[in-house]
């Protein structure tokens, strides 16, 4: 280190306090000038002036001879950081002795004339320790930059200040303040004296708050003097300054926190507050994730080890500042920011954000909605012969679709009535015991909020909340296919036809009619993800400007398939097995670009990407997705039931899949003839790179459709649910191929000389139409909804049934309701499909709903229940209500009209039959039991269906118990008579979090019947008695981390990394 | 355009042709799928209605099909009570028998339980004055009944034997079916059973004198078990009683086995249609050497809610010893019972219903506690011939007679196989299995004496 002592400055002595301002300068070429010329021209007596360079890439010693030619110089090699650079004028100026006030001031820093009189002036009357002024705009002095500043506990600074206010004296009034900015600051001589000077650790960025602490624990005031005023350019902050600093300043604050608060917090507080900083350390990072800042995330895990490796000097440090501590903490906090300051900037800036957007985008609205706009946009529309042709197509689809609209609600499949009040979606989505089959902590499927979203648009109305989900899917799978054919062409008959075939091909029928959701979110979904999959491969077809964009870097790349993994992840929740789906197409496309790329290495890299979209998908999914994932998962578990789908899913596959996938009735020659012309067409005739697209989509097509047909004939097991779900693939690849097909022939062919591709152009065209009107069009007045649900026979039936459901368990105990045979449910509902020959599925008194949908895999309760279950069908059993009981099973709904279901209904003598009411045949489980039961003695039901003995069917004894009433979601509570009761049975599967208090007291909780739950009452028991599932929090927190990881990829969806740098906090 | 494109495309197409004759190449293989009632048996509750009166021995016997001890609980319902239960433990292959009179209550329907395996079981009654009846008992109460003979000419007393083994009340709506009308009584529309009992109902007193009628029994509330019981005493000779369960549903073919027309006395053929639509039914015969197919018989028409009572010594002659095939070629369903008079020294009256499918396995009592004769009559209704073993199931346990290893039906053809030797004058439950074909068997037990009736039953079909 080199040193230049420049002359010192003859300046007569006078009676004012003497004071030595300090100007640290570091590359502040635009500024210092002016700042330098500041401090000349201050009215201040008795002032000396030392200009401290700290490591400048330039030589400042001429400017400050021309300008300030008394003050004293100083140039250190490098840059060590203000605090460092003052602290060392402050050892060499020959001044600094004799100096009752040292102002320190930065080179992009301008103080008035009258600024250090001001300061000297103010601290001369308050005894302050430490006085700042007030920093207006550089060269805008107008506008407000700082007047005082606060920080909240974790040192984030805090200015009160709008942005861009303007000043008119409203902040001109003196008084305390927590810290001043070291722009233009004054210290006191007794304060240095007493508490030391500046912190060299810092280097930059929070060392005027640790002074500013120091010295207020020491009992000096800190004040602000408005009238004291200097301009301000804040170099630093706003990037201007050409400094190491400047790229480190996340580094740099994220460091200087924990040492502010290490150093000067009281002992009780400073493990918490650092504790709590580093969390919200760990929230920026996840949010920084979010927003793809990676390069920001490095600075994290430095500051944290840099702070570590100073605990030694921090800890010399803290002893120095407690050991001259003179009042306490608590005084220091009323000049502090009360709430989390950080986090408030953050969401601020979001709302404004949204805020201008929002205007923004309603004055747009309101532009396109004048009556002239419309009336104009309408007119240009409809002079399109496409519009037209797309009118047609969306009214065959309302014609077809006709009876879902208008008919009764829909009651099939995976589409059940939505429950009353629709909120119960969002409920059981945040319960930690949820009500389905046998009572479930498991986690919750994200369709609910999905599907509760359909019913708060839905204003709640059940069959409005149906038809918007079917429809709204369905529109999202024509807008996707028309959206990847506009990319792709400007020719609006490609889009039509596209449409067209996506609309009225017969999968739509069959989804329809079996109410196969799943295949139905598959539908909707797929066109948008094929469009970003094909993108992310590389060069897409398409003239000039409508060529879709390509992600050219990581960092488009990544958007690109975070979209894709949302879109995913939608699709997956409504469709569990739809991510074997997705394993499976990815899978052809690594294998396609391997074979055919025009880049191998860039496309296999590329297909990867998209490979890891399916793992992007399970984390968006957690926690549902860890549980749909096991072998028995909701997603995996089409796969592990057999050749075919086995019992379960079988039936979903053995639809006459050549015969639907080519044309209805097996059109045969014919019908393969037409997709040959489709497919031969669309991968010949159109130009290189949609031919590349074309042969893609084709080998879906083929690949799929073989699969579909081997698992048909069950010599493959079953990758998803149902055919419905597999094949539309196929039928979506066959859409695109027609989109390309038109396409190639509009914009490629006529490149060509003429020849044979111009005569196969319209024979192939010709064949396609002939396949769409003989083939398809005559399915549409036969699209229709079964009419044999209970919901389907008359709203007033179902009305009535559950009415007298819900009244029976207000009167006697909540109970559970069986609904037994394929009129209600069939293997496309999870959960249910699992027994040979007859579905069930068990729910509580409201009936079967959406909430029943997306169940999780069979508990071990539910696997014995079904061993009843199947006896009891099967004819093997005829006393299965006791063995019912334990699951609180009271209600049997079998269709009327299944002689053998009801004539094994009928061989149960503890069953009573009710007369058959619309179709419906209700039977009475005589012995049942209510989920929560006081009961005498002990239990003697066997564990499952193992009936040897009349011994084992007790339950006689058990009629005379007492039903506990049940009180909420997961509560049942009343009274514990003075009686023999001995212990409480509860119906639901056995879980940790279920506790039993009696007046207080904590009762002993053990298994029952090996899946139930069974609390013991001690024999003094007496008062009131609460059941309750304990452990909601733990979901809570659980959906919180999933709300997160959501959040993370949205945001990594939507924004790119310049469109928010420098916008967090 | 590439040369690979256009093989890709070729490659494409032949593919795309493939799979339009996909359904046809591909063998449909079966999915792995647990066929319905394939498990264990856990447990089944057999009720039987059983005549009353002075002198009438009724007794229950049980026997366990299955290779595990089974826990049997018997007891009986009478007047709104039930009986204490009676517990016991039947071996593997073994049968239990006791009499419905030493479970507790008079005028009682008795109700067997069994825990652990599959079993069967079923009465028979037996009065000096008044004859011999064996009877199935029912493990499925239901709430429709459906009996092809019923009377209420003087004597031809018919009852209805109603058993509700349930706690809760049954209403019942009882249709008469003759010749010429379809009519509810209004005595009978609204008839009510009261819990835990068995009522008898005495059709004389409710509808008037008619020869023959057929009977649909519909339970409006409740499940039941309803069984018919006639007593004969007419004054042309004929005596006897016969007495069974009805059937749950109409069926459109009915298999008899043990068919014969009387040198003295007459044979019926009696055919209620209680559907909406015309039946066409006709009538296959077979014996030991022949299958015959009456032409008068071809297609005799049932109409829709009527009874046609076929006398069968008008087609074949006396004395013939047969099988019969009743069924409907435009497959609507029917009831069927074939009534037997004999006359002459060995008197007796017995109606019954045949078998609505064919099996190959099939479960009878055979034997009364007080001798007499017992023979099975065995159909082949396979185009080739039968192979038939017969177990013999006593309270000792089980065993497969000399003679009786592999008995031999030619196709369309009748066989009788006189077991009483091997009973040395006890009851047996006879399990008969054929090796190959398809069949049905028929008990046909006589007795003389006092009681000097008969009576058959059609084994029941193993499942």
């Amino acid at each position: 280190m080199t040193e230049q002592i420049g002359e010192v400055p003859a300046r007569a002595i006078d009676t004012s306090p003497r004071v030595l301002a300090v100007v640290v300068t570091h590359n502040g070429r635009d500024w210092l000038q002016r700042c330098l010329k500041a401090v000349s021209e201050q009215v201040y007596p008795a002032l000396d002036v030392m200009v401290i360079d700290s490591g400048s890439s330039y030589d400042v010693s001429k400017g400050v001879k021309k300008l300030l030619p008394e003050a004293e110089f100083l140039r250190l090699d490098r840059n060590l950081g203000f605090g460092f650079a003052a602290n060392r004028a402050m050892e060499v100026s020959r001044s600094a002795p004799i100096a009752d006030y040292y102002v320190f001031i930065h080179d992009d820093a301008a103080p008035d004339p009258e600024c250090i009189s001001l300061l000297v002036a103010t601290a001369m009357d308050t005894e302050a320790g430490v006085v700042g002024g007030k920093a207006v705009a550089w060269g805008d002095p107008e506008h407000l930059v700082e007047v005082g500043m606060s920080a909240d506990q974790f040192c984030y600074p805090f200015g009160g200040l709008e942005e861009g206010e303007i000043d008119q004296g409203q902040h001109d009034a003196r008084r305390e303040v927590l810290y001043v900015t070291n722009a233009c600051v004054l210290v006191s001589r007794a304060l240095i004296e007493r508490c030391g000077s500046w912190d060299g650790g810092y280097f930059a960025l929070g060392e005027d708050l640790d002074l500013c602490m120091r010295a207020r624990l020491a009992g000096f005031k800190v004040l602000v003097e408005p009238s004291a005023r200097f301009e301000h350019v804040q170099a630093l902050i706003s990037d201007q300054r050409d400094s190491p600093a400047t790229k480190m300043k996340r580094f740099l604050s994220r460091r200087n926190r924990p040492r502010t608060i290490a150093k000067n917090a009281a002992a009780y507080r400073v493990t918490g507050l650092l504790f709590i900083y580093t969390l919200l350390a760990m929230a920026e990072m996840v949010l920084l994730t979010g927003f793809r800042r990676f390069d920001e995330l490095v600075a994290y895990p430095r500051a944290f080890g840099s702070f570590i490796a100073s605990v030694p000097d921090v800890a010399r440090r803290r002893r120095a500042v407690q050991k001259r501590k003179t009042i306490p903490d608590r005084h220091i906090r009323r000049y502090m920011v009360r709430d989390l300051h950080r986090a408030r900037v953050f969401f601020e800036r979001r709302f404004q954000e949204w805020e201008r957007g929002t205007l923004r985008f309603g004055a747009q609205t309101m532009s396109r909605l004048s009556p002239t706009a419309i009336k104009e946009s309408l007119g240009h529309w409809l002079r399109k012969p496409s519009s037209i042709g797309l009118l047609i197509v969306i009214a065959a689809l309302l014609y077809g679709l006709r009876r879902m609209i208008f008919g009764p609600p829909l009651a099939t499949g995976a589409v059940w009535p939505f429950p009353q009040p629709t909120g119960r979606l969002l409920g059981d989505y945040f319960a930690g015991w949820r009500d389905i089959g046998l009572g479930t902590s498991a986690a919750p499927p994200v369709a609910l909020p999905i599907l509760w979203a359909v019913g708060v648009v839905s204003l709640g109305r059940a069959h409005l909340a149906q038809v918007v989900l079917v429809f709204g899917l369905i529109t999202l799978g024509l807008v996707g296919v028309n959206r990847f054919v506009k990319k792709r062409t400007a020719f609006p008959p490609a889009r039509l036809a596209a449409v067209a075939v996506y609309a009225l091909a017969p999968i739509l029928q069959t989804i329809t009619n079996t109410g196969d959701l799943p295949a139905l979110a598959v539908y909707a979904g797929l066109p948008w993800m094929l469009d970003i999959a094909f993108r992310v491969l590389g060069p897409t077809p398409g003239e000039g400007g409508d060529r879709p964009a390509v992600p050219h870097n990581t960092d488009t790349l990544t958007r690109e398939i975070f979209r894709l993994s949302l879109i995913g992840a939608l699709v997956t929740a409504l469709a569990p097995s739809a991510i074997v789906l997705m394993v499976a197409l990815w899978i052809i496309v690594m294998v396609h670009a391997a074979a055919t790329a025009w880049d191998r290495n860039e496309v296999i890299r590329r297909a990867r990407w998209i490979f890891a979209s399916v793992v992007v998908i399970s984390v968006i999914l957690m926690p549902w997705s860890l549980e749909a994932l096991r072998p028995r998962g909701a997603s995996l578990a089409p796969l592990f039931s057999g050749l075919g789908g086995g019992s379960s899913f079988g039936p979903l596959w053995r639809t006459d899949i050549s015969s639907m996938f080519f044309l209805h009735g097996g059109g045969g020659i014919m019908a393969a003839l037409v997709a040959a012309a489709i497919l031969l067409g669309a991968v010949t005739l159109p130009a290189a790179n949609r031919r590349r697209e074309a042969r893609l989509l084709a080998v879906m097509w083929i690949s799929f459709s073989l699969i579909g047909v081997l698992v048909s004939r069950a010599i493959l097991p079953a990758p998803v649910t149902s055919s419905s779900l597999w094949l539309a693939v196929p039928f979506t690849a066959m859409a695109l191929l027609v989109g390309h097909l038109v396409a190639g022939m509009r914009e490629e062919l006529p490149r060509h000389a003429l020849g044979a591709r111009h005569v196969a152009a319209p024979v192939i065209v010709a064949a396609m139409a002939i396949g769409l009107v003989i083939g398809w069009i005559p399915l549409l007045p036969r699209w229709h909804q079964p009419q044999n649900t209970l919901a389907a026979d008359s709203g007033e039936t179902a009305h009535s049934l559950l009415s007298f459901f819900i009244s029976s368990a207000e009167r006697s105990g909540d109970f559970r309701v069986l609904w037994l045979g394929e009129r209600w449910v069939d293997p496309i509902r999870q959960g249910t499909g699992r027994m040979a020959g007859t579905p069930y599925l068990i729910t509580d008194p409201g009936g079967i709903t959406m909430l029943d949908v997306y169940g999780p895999a069979p508990s071990e309760g539910e696997v014995r229940l079904e061993e009843t279950i199947e006896a009891m069908t099967a004819r093997r059993l005829h006393l299965a209500g006791h063995l019912l009981a334990p699951a609180s099973i009271r209600f049997i709904a079998v269709d009327a009209t299944d002689d053998a279901l009801n004539a094994a209904m009928g061989r149960q003598a503890d069953f009573k039959s009710s007369p058959a009411q619309a179709g419906v045949t209700v039977y009475e489980n005589l012995q049942w039991l209510a989920r929560a039961n006081l009961a005498p003695h002990q239990l003697a039901v066997p564990a499952s269906a193992k009936v040897t003995s009349e011994a084992d069917l007790m339950l006689a004894e058990w009629i005379g118990g007492r039903p506990l009433p049940k009180r909420g979601q997961a509560r049942f509570s009343g009274e514990v008579p003075r009686t023999r009761h001995s212990l409480i049975l509860l119906g639901d599967n056995f879980a940790k979090g279920w506790r039993a208090r009696v007046d207080g007291r904590r009762l002993g909780h053990s298994e029952a019947f090996g899946w139930a739950n069974r609390f013991n009452l001690p024999a003094d028991a007496e008062g009131t008695v609460v059941v309750t599932y304990a452990r909601r929090w733990v979901r809570i927190l659980w959906l919180l981390a999933h709300g997160l990881i959501l959040l993370i990829a949205i945001a990594m969806a939507r924004t790119g990394p310049k469109e928010v740098r420098g916008r967090l906090p | 355009m590439r040369r690979t494109e256009i093989v890709f495309a070729l490659v494409a197409a032949i593919l795309i042709a493939f799979f339009g004759f996909a359904d046809r190449i591909f063998p449909r293989a079966e999915v792995d799928e647990a066929p319905a009632g394939a498990g264990r048996f856990l447990s089944s509750g057999w009720y039987c209605p059983v005549p009353t009166g002075e002198g009438f021995n009724s007794q229950v016997a049980t026997t366990n099909l299955g290779d595990e001890p089974v826990r049997v609980r018997r007891w009986s319902i009478a007047g709104s009570q039930r009986s204490s239960y009676q517990a016991a433990e039947v071996a593997p292959r073994t049968r239990s028998t006791v009499a419905v009179s030493d479970l507790g209550l008079p005028d009682a329907a008795a109700v067997v339980e069994v825990f652990g395996a599959q079993s069967t079981t079923d009465s028979m009654t037996i009065s000096d004055n008044a004859g011999l009846t064996a009877s199935r008992c029912s493990v499925q109460p239901s709430d429709r009944w459906y009996f092809s003979v019923a009377s209420t000419a003087r004597g031809l007393d018919t009852y209805l034997l109603v058993a509700n083994p349930f706690a809760e009340e049954a209403v019942l709506r009882i249709r008469i079916i003759t010749a010429d009308r379809d009519v509810v009584p209004a005595r009978l529309s609204d008839h009510v059973i009261p819990p835990l009992s068995q009522t008898p109902i005495f059709l004389a007193e409710f509808f008037e004198e008619t020869e023959s009628f057929g009977l649909e029994v519909q339970a409006t509330q409740g499940r039941v078990v309803v069984a018919r019981h006639t007593r004969v005493e007419a004054r042309d000779g004929r005596r006897g009683m016969f007495s069974d369960v009805g059937i749950r549903e109409p069926s459109p073919r009915w298999f008899f086995a043990a068919g014969e027309v009387p040198s003295e006395g007459n044979e019926f053929a009696v055919i209620t249609n209680p559907g909406e639509r015309e039946s066409l039914v006709q009538f296959i015969i077979q014996t030991e050497t022949e299958q015959l197919s009456p032409p008068e018989l071809a297609e005799l028409p049932i109409p829709a809610g009527r009874q046609v009572v076929v006398r069968l010594a008008d087609f074949l002659p006396r004395g013939f010893i047969h099988g019969m095939t009743i069924s409907s070629v435009n497959a609507v369903p029917f009831v069927a019972e074939r009534l037997i008079y004999f006359g002459g020294a060995t008197r007796g009256a017995e109606s019954a219903f045949g078998s609505p499918a064919l099996g190959t396995r099939f479960v009878t009592s055979v034997g009364t506690p007080i001798g007499g004769v017992e023979r099975l009559a065995i159909v082949n209704h396979s185009t080739s011939q039968a192979v038939i073993r017969i177990v013999l199931i006593t309270p000792d346990g089980e065993t497969v007679p000399p003679g009786l290893e592999a008995v031999q039906v030619g196709a369309g053809r009748r066989a009788t196989v006189d077991v009483t030797p091997f009973l040395g004058g006890g009851m047996a439950t006879a399990v008969i299995e054929a090796l190959s074909g398809e069949i049905v068997v028929e008990r046909i037990v006589s007795l003389g004496g006092s009681v000097n009736d008969f009576s058959t039953q059609a084994a029941q079909p193993l499942e």
